[in-house]
């Protein structure tokens, strides 16, 4: 599902590359939690305007991040974020992804989907 | 056409007409702005206040002139048909025509419109991808495929009893299926549209607007999908309870309550701040 509240944000300003920028903070994102594993990102066009950068740049990003196992391509449905870790970690990745999808259906909030999953775990 | 539908028509038009002018004076496009952002629960900061005012009354009037063309278009249709006279459904079907009008309206000024970005200032954009059921209630978004399917049953019903079927049940049901496809086409490629923003609540606005352009689309499948179940219930209860006033009195019973369940439910669930608590939790704490 990801943090909707958080921004990728690009100063053209700064003296730090477009590409640096874009990396760094999808990077970041995956690194803390704030980008899920399976979450989808938006697609190159759409991050690219929003930006105000060329779609190469963020296509090109988006590669670099898969080389790096951070990211997965799935062509027409889009680029996620990787699982990542052991198979064990992989899998509890993959269910919390399902599970959150199956919360965002029901239209629970994330807040009473999460202390419903705290219940669960400790029960 | 009858002189009631006549009626309803002239008076369905008369409003969007009303609505179209009053997007244009300034008194009333700051009252609408203003209502709206209490409607979605949202300070308007001065800096967004113009930005805001001109999307809100953009969807407005497109809604508005999408409403006046759709009735126009439902009346001329009906007034082809030679037997729309003896047709006592017509009013919801003009009713029906209206309200997908609207829905094409709203689109159309989704699309246009467009927020301008200073090509030096800093730029945001939302980390991960939203989709339709980010911006639309599950209650909402069920409902209208779930009165289709009830509306498109009823219609099967009532051929197979052999009920007489007018030309105003084909075009209802033909509308509903319509513009239920519609939403969902026209409101994914609303969703993937690009969301420029030079500040964190740019996109908070920006997906306020789009929740109630969604909204507003997803209205049409449901209003024509009752009018359907209505409409194509009266038929079956007039050919298999020719001389029940008591069936056609259930019938209608029937219809009230579960519109005035639907309306309390959406009423007690404040759909139009939904899309908050999915894409900005910490705002609609």
């Amino acid at each position: 599902m990801g943090n909707k509240n958080q921004t990728f944000t690009l100063n053209n300003n700064s003296p730090v590359d477009k590409n640096v920028q874009l990396h760094t903070q999808i990077q970041d994102a995956v690194k803390d939690g704030t980008l899920a594993a399976g979450t989808k990102l938006p697609t190159v066009r759409a991050l690219a305007e929003q930006l105000g950068v060329a779609p190469y740049t963020v296509a090109r990003v988006y590669r670099q991040l898969e080389d790096l196992g951070v990211l997965e391509t799935h062509g027409r449905n889009g680029t996620i974020v990787s699982t990542f870790g052991d198979d064990s970690q992989q899998q509890a990745q993959l269910a919390a992804r399902t599970y959150a999808d199956r919360i965002r259906a029901l239209g629970v909030s994330a807040d009473e989907g999460l202390a419903l999953a705290k219940a669960a775990l400790h029960s | 056409m009858n002189p009631s539908a006549w009626t309803v028509a002239a008076l369905i038009a008369a409003v969007g007409i009303v609505m179209i002018a009053r997007t244009f004076q300034p008194v009333s496009r700051t009252a609408q702005a203003e209502s709206f952002a209490r409607s979605v629960g949202l300070a308007l900061p001065d800096s967004l206040r113009p930005v805001v005012t001109e999307r809100v009354a953009l969807r407005r009037r497109g809604g508005a002139i999408g409403l006046v063309a759709g009735i126009a278009t439902t009346s001329f249709l009906l007034s082809m048909d030679p037997a729309s006279s003896q047709y006592f459904a017509s009013p919801f079907l003009l009713i029906g025509g209206a309200f997908a009008g609207l829905a094409v309206g709203v689109a159309v000024s989704a699309a246009r419109a467009s927020a301008p970005l200073h090509p030096d200032s800093v730029k945001y954009a939302r980390p991960s991808a939203v989709r339709l059921d980010d911006y639309v209630a599950p209650l909402e978004r069920a409902g209208g495929r779930i009165v289709i399917g009830l509306a498109v049953a009823a219609v099967i019903a009532a051929i197979v009893v052999g009920a007489p079927i007018s030309g105003v049940l084909i075009g209802l049901v033909t509308l509903g299926v319509a513009s239920l496809l519609f939403f969902e086409i026209a409101g994914r490629r609303i969703v993937d549209r690009a969301q420029p923003a030079q500040a964190p609540e740019d996109l908070t606005w920006d997906d306020a607007v789009r929740a109630s352009v969604l909204r507003d689309m997803v209205t049409a499948p449901i209003i024509l999908g009752a009018d359907t179940v209505v409409v194509a219930g009266g038929a079956l209860v007039d050919h298999l309870f020719a001389d029940s006033e008591l069936a056609r009195i259930g019938i209608v019973v029937a219809c009230v309550a579960a519109a005035i369940a639907l309306a309390s439910a959406s009423l007690t669930s404040s759909p139009q701040r939904y899309f908050l608590t999915r894409l900005w939790p910490k705002a609609a704490a």
